[in-house]
């Protein structure tokens, strides 16, 4: 996955301790190179699609009107419409929103458990810590997918068990980089010096640990955005995600397979929503990390037109 | 050194088992009848009974498990409510040819990747390195089941050059060996069928291999691009080393690590790829599996993938791992 | 494999249970709703035939048929598999005692080319067809009908069906109630009942019960799984698992020589993938087709769908032992609130008829006269006023999350479909969702007191089977999950089962039928057609009610 692109396999580690930018400062890094700007950019537009989209789509996305089927995109209808002749535009925007709900729910999932895992493990007692990172290990020895349908096993098919199935997922992947993170911290010794003063673990963890945390955890959280759409998507794609009548864009693509060969409009924009939508948090993720690392260029970035 | 391994393979051996554990209990404490799935709808209260006696459901939960692990360790994974015959044949049917479209898919991505990378990294500015952006930026973000289904629309249906899905063509005979068709054709020496599983894994193999293509294109890139700037290179260079004996002799190796460790990591990514890709192409692999075990609740298919998913899984890494400290001095262990 | 522990572990096979068979097998995950297509052959009851190529033109021979089924057979015994794809080619390899006249579920010669039954119903005696043949040479007779049925009941015997691991059978429920069976001379056997009962014959025209071959049994023991011998149309030749099950003509066939020269089961699990070879002309017939094909299908000039009204039946469960269901006037008001044409149309794509009996129209014995309970919201509302509702009545019903073979737009979104009209006559219904077995163990119980989402199919088209087990006293609580008990009808259906004059039962089916559709103990929706689709080629297949492949002999592959 882009992770892997952008030197984060999902057993990564940040490079070195980042200073928390000022706002500014920010800003101008995220817009440094043409392509974060691109991706800030194609970010901000999918949440205004999300947000607004729907409120502005010229059909209901499930209302049907079969003697409208299988049109192909036309004046009337911008992208065709299905074999319930529902507007294929129209879900879309719906699935923007959708999307967007995805991508924060999934983030959510990962971002708590899997902090609140790395944590623990960072700050308890080493077998503790064995134990969480042999589980973790455990979890990463598997093919997401996998991984995933085993959860939908478990809490039954629809959108919402995908969505904390894939949330599940990467779990390790969060739990390691805070793990790493928050040793990192322990070390330093500005915290020896708090411990000292009789700062409890707590205060450690919130005080010092959570800021040092939270910028690789952060870009790694903007990544997941993404990934999180497409592999919901999969999951939709697979049936065992959202059912139909959702306008999911991974269910849609399902759909679209009896079409393929006679209606290629079903498959083609639910396909091209994903790409964009996983390609824009990729671009905004980059930046991002780019951002917070900005005082130490890592190998990557090194090379131009990366 | 052999402590290490030893080390290692017991690690490996505490995740299988720990697997076991979770997928045995999260498999057995979910809502769902397992006795009613069985029974059917029209079967009575004491059919229903007499199937949870006979299969020892109302027995402890560690008892189930331990009854679980013990057969499991022969290879008994009890027998698919769907079709009745033992869950670890229709698992180990389906794997190899998952196994077979994973295999192919990352052979092809090395090769392309690896010299898209090294092309992009050699030749700054230009087509190359246009054609590299484009691979990486759509490979890491389009949908794998979507690229399925347009290269299945252009390469099946507009250019009609290849056929829509399948393994093999209606009328053609392979004898199943190894349960890998590619192998089978080329033990039974079945030319003509060996040509026609080919020409049914085009398509399927180059949209598995987009992804990890693009990958691998910008890691080897990355790499090549570092050591290319090192002194040393520069050195040779300076002496009057030619490029190409430059790249070949000292650059290549060298990157050759990441890659190494890259496609490793890509492996549980290939396989879910994969399971995607079959769907699109309807080929009859762990996606078919996968998906029927799960969507009828049939806990001892989905157990079977699971443990020996996990298997494999832990088999590769360890041998990852082991490769990795061999071909890198610097990261064996003391 | 097959060590004792194995044995230990699971052994569903020695229980003999009815299974349910899926209408539309293995496809279930995109049910959606449908709109209104141009329809196509519409059922008109029982005794017509629906089938391919009733155009006409003389038989050609020769030929492969190519039939693509959605999952691989698991075993070609039929006493001892319940799977319907292994069904779909053991029905053009075995022939029962009795079968079933084309295209209906009325009962014909089979291998027995007639049979005297005493008056008590007690006693069959089949005279079997002389001069018949099993596959692999020896010859039926009454030894091998005997040798047939003594594998199946006599728990001694060293092939004993039983022993098998992992079984499925209808052998109880066909012949739990035999009591010995005997040969009387070389072509007649006699088979002598415990207790009377009049569905025997239709039990043995079911593709599970088709006669195998002793010699083979002797020959392959539980092998028979796998090198299937019987007496039908066509001979087992490979099986490639996962692939495709080869069967070529049986030029001695006692039914008349195949026109067709091979027929090939082809495995194709993935609907999309067995749409698309149909229409390139890689497969020749389509067994599972779903609803959203069914446009695409039409509008190929090559290819035919074939139809029939199905053997299910669809409906909402009242029990009527708990207020407010004790009272008929709700019980028939719930049925006026409900629009069926309109289900029918957006959420079955028009396959699906309302319901006009409480058994299916192609039931043979069912009711066509009965007044049926359309839409009429004014109607429902008085009678819920006349109960003493007429503020309202605030009812909850049990719906399953998946599909079935009889509702293929599965229980949620027919469960949000009849709340809305539940609504517009003044019931507010909460929906509540279960897993499948939860939702079995829920409804399958005594205690059930809410509404609840039903259905059934039937498995050898008798009438009993359905009006037995769904209305019937001894059904309650797993089929009947209306607990509807009504003395005189019990009375009425024993009866019924014990006689074997057709004729006479269908008088008394009737009367059973106008009680029980009256006094409502359901709301009665809709019945799945049986929906096939082939090459316009494929000339003289004719669907069966229970959804075998039956009468391949008479199949012919035009240009």
């Amino acid at each position: 996955m882009a992770e892997e692109l952008f030197g984060r396999g999902r057993d990564a580690a940040p490079d070195l301790l980042p200073r928390p930018p000022a706002v500014v400062g920010a800003w101008r890094a995220l817009t440094a190179r043409r392509r974060h700007a691109l991706g800030l950019a194609m970010v901000a537009g999918l949440v205004l699609m999300a947000l607004v989209g729907p409120l502005l789509a010229p059909y209901d996305p499930i209302a049907q009107q079969l003697s409208d089927q299988l049109q192909p995109p036309s004046l009337h209808h911008w992208l065709g419409t299905d074999q319930f002749g529902r507007d294929i535009l129209s879900r879309i925007l719906a699935g923007a929103r959708l999307a967007m709900l995805v991508g924060l729910l999934a983030d959510a999932v990962a971002l708590c458990f899997g902090s609140l895992l790395g944590l623990v493990a960072a700050f308890s007692r080493s077998w503790v810590d064995a134990v969480v990172m042999r589980v973790v290990d455990m979890l990463l020895a598997f093919p997401y997918l996998l991984l995933a349908m085993v959860v939908i096993a478990i809490l039954g098919t629809g959108l919402t068990p995908a969505v904390i199935a894939i949330g599940v997922v990467y779990v390790p992947q969060f739990a390691r980089l805070v793990r790493s993170a928050a040793l990192a911290v322990r070390e330093e010794q500005y915290v020896e010096a708090a411990r000292a003063l009789g700062v409890g673990r707590t205060g450690i963890v919130l005080r010092h640990a959570l800021p040092n945390v939270a910028p690789p955890a952060i870009a790694q959280a903007t990544l997941l955005f993404g990934i999180s759409i497409l592999e919901v998507a999969g999951l939709g794609f697979l049936g065992l995600g959202a059912q139909p009548p959702t306008p999911e864009w991974g269910t849609m693509l399902a759909d679209s397979r009896t079409y393929v060969l006679t209606a290629w409009w079903l498959g083609a924009f639910p396909g091209l929503a994903i790409m964009i939508s996983v390609l824009a948090f990729n671009l905004l993720g980059d930046a991002v990390r780019d951002a917070f690392d900005a005082g130490a260029p890592s190998r990557l970035e090194r090379d131009r037109g990366a | 050194m052999a402590r290490y391994v030893a080390g290692r393979l017991l690690q490996a051996l505490v995740v299988v088992l720990g697997v076991t554990v979770i997928t045995f209990i999260a498999l057995h404490v979910v809502p769902g009848d397992v006795a009613q799935m069985i029974g059917g709808e029209k079967a009575t209260p004491q059919q229903i009974a007499e199937i949870r006696r006979q299969l020892g459901l109302d027995d402890p939960l560690w008892v189930q498990y331990w009854r679980f692990l013990s057969s499991a360790v022969r290879g008994d994974f009890g027998i698919s409510l769907q079709t009745r015959r033992p869950a670890v044949q229709e698992v180990l049917t389906a794997f190899p040819l998952t196994f077979q479209l994973a295999v192919l898919a990352l052979a092809v991505a090395v090769a392309a990747g690896g010299w898209l990378g090294i092309v992009s990294a050699t030749r700054a500015g230009g087509i190359a390195e246009g054609a590299a952006m484009l691979v990486t930026m759509v490979g890491t973000s389009a949908p794998v089941f979507w690229t399925g289904l347009l290269l299945l629309l252009l390469g099946g249906s507009v250019l009609r050059l290849f056929p829509i899905g399948g393994v093999l063509s209606s009328g053609v005979e392979l004898d199943r060996i190894t349960g890998i068709p590619l192998l089978d054709g080329l033990l039974t020496g079945n030319w003509p069928a060996l040509g026609d599983v080919l020409w049914h894994l085009v398509l399927p193999v180059l949209t598995l291999a987009l992804l990890p293509t693009a990958v691998i294109a910008r890691i080897t890139r990355a790499s090549v691009l570092e050591v290319l700037r090192n002194p040393y290179v520069q050195t040779a260079r300076a002496k009057g080393a030619s490029r190409a004996r430059v790249l070949y002799r000292h650059a290549l190796p060298n990157a050759l690590l990441p890659v190494v460790t890259t496609v490793g990591l890509q492996f549980g990514t290939l396989l879910s790829g994969a399971i995607l890709t079959e769907t699109v192409f309807a080929l009859p692999g762990l996606g078919r599996v996968a998906v029927n075990a799960i969507l009828s609740r049939d806990y001892p298919v989905i157990e079977a993938m699971v443990v020996l998913t996990a298997v494999v899984f832990t088999v590769i890494n360890l041998i990852v791992d082991l490769s990795y400290g061999l071909l890198d001095p610097r990261q064996r262990p003391g | 494999m097959g060590n004792g522990s194995e044995e230990e572990r699971m052994q569903p096979g020695r229980m003999t249970r009815r299974r349910f068979l899926y209408g539309a097998a293995g496809v279930g995950l995109a049910a959606t709703a449908f709109g209104p297509l141009d329809l196509l052959l519409s059922g008109c009851g029982s005794g017509q035939p629906y089938g391919a190529g009733q155009g006409g033109g003389t038989p050609r021979a020769g030929g492969t048929l190519r039939i693509a089924i959605g999952a691989d057979a698991n075993g070609l015994d039929p006493e001892s598999v319940l799977n319907n794809n292994a069904g779909y080619v053991m029905s053009a390899i075995y022939d029962g005692l009795t079968s079933y006249k084309p295209g209906t579920t009325e009962i014909a010669p089979g291998l027995a080319e007639s049979w005297d039954v005493s008056p008590d119903a007690t006693t069959y005696t089949f005279h079997l067809r002389k001069g018949v043949r099993f596959h692999d040479g020896s010859p039926f007779d009454a030894d091998a009908v005997v040798a047939w049925l003594d594998r199946l009941l006599n728990k001694q015997n060293p092939h004993y069906y039983g022993n098998q691991q992992g079984i499925d059978s209808f052998v109880d429920f066909t012949f739990g109630g035999v009591r010995s069976y005997t040969k009387v001379d070389a072509s007649t056997v006699r088979v002598e009942l415990k207790a009377p009962d009049a569905t025997l014959l239709t039990n043995l025209a079911m593709v599970w019960s088709g006669v195998t071959s002793p010699a083979a049994v002797d020959k392959y023991g539980y092998g028979l799984q796998q090198h299937p011998v019987g007496t039908g149309p066509f001979v087992f030749v490979e099986w490639v698992p996962n692939d495709h099950i080869t069967l070529k003509a049986n030029p001695d066939y006692w039914g008349g020589k195949p026109h067709l020269d091979q027929i090939v089961y082809q495995v194709v699990p993935d609907a999309s993938t067995a749409l698309l070879k149909l229409r390139n002309g890689e497969v020749d017939v389509l067994t599972d087709v779903s609803p959203e094909q069914v446009k695409v299908i039409q509008q190929d000039p090559n290819l035919q769908l074939l139809t029939q009204p199905g053997l299910v039946v669809l409906g909402v469960a009242l029990p009527v032992d708990h207020k407010p269901f004790d009272d008929r006037r709700v019980r028939q008001a719930l049925n006026y609130a409900v629009d069926k044409d309109s289900l029918n149309k957006y959420l079955f794509a028009g396959l699906a008829p309302p319901m006009r009996a409480p058994m299916p129209t192609v039931e043979w014995g069912t009711s066509t006269s009965l007044a049926p309970y359309p839409q009429n919201l004014e109607k429902a509302k008085q009678l819920l006023r006349e109960a003493g509702y007429g503020n309202g009545l605030d009812l909850t019903m049990w719906v399953y999350n998946t599909t079935r073979g009889y509702n293929p737009a599965g229980g949620t979104r027919l469960g949000t479909a009849l709340q809305a009209d539940f609504q517009k006559a003044g019931v507010n219904v909460t929906l509540r969702q279960l897993e499948w077995t939860a939702y079995l163990a829920k409804v399958r119980d005594r205690a059930l007191s809410d509404m609840a989402l039903t259905g059934w199919s039937g498995d050898n088209g008798d009438p009993d089977d359905f009006l037995s087990p769904l209305y019937g006293t001894s059904g309650i609580p797993a089929g009947n999950q209306a607990h509807y008990s009504n003395p005189a009808v019990d009375r009425i259906l024993d009866q019924a089962r014990t006689i074997t004059d057709q004729s006479k039962r269908v008088e008394l089916y009737q009367q059973v039928q106008k009680t029980i559709w009256d006094d409502a103990p359901w709301v009665w929706l809709n019945s799945v057609k049986q929906v096939r689709a082939a090459s316009k080629k494929v000339r003289g297949l004719l669907l069966n009610p229970t959804e075998m492949y039956f009468g391949m002999h008479r199949v012919w592959l035009g240009k």
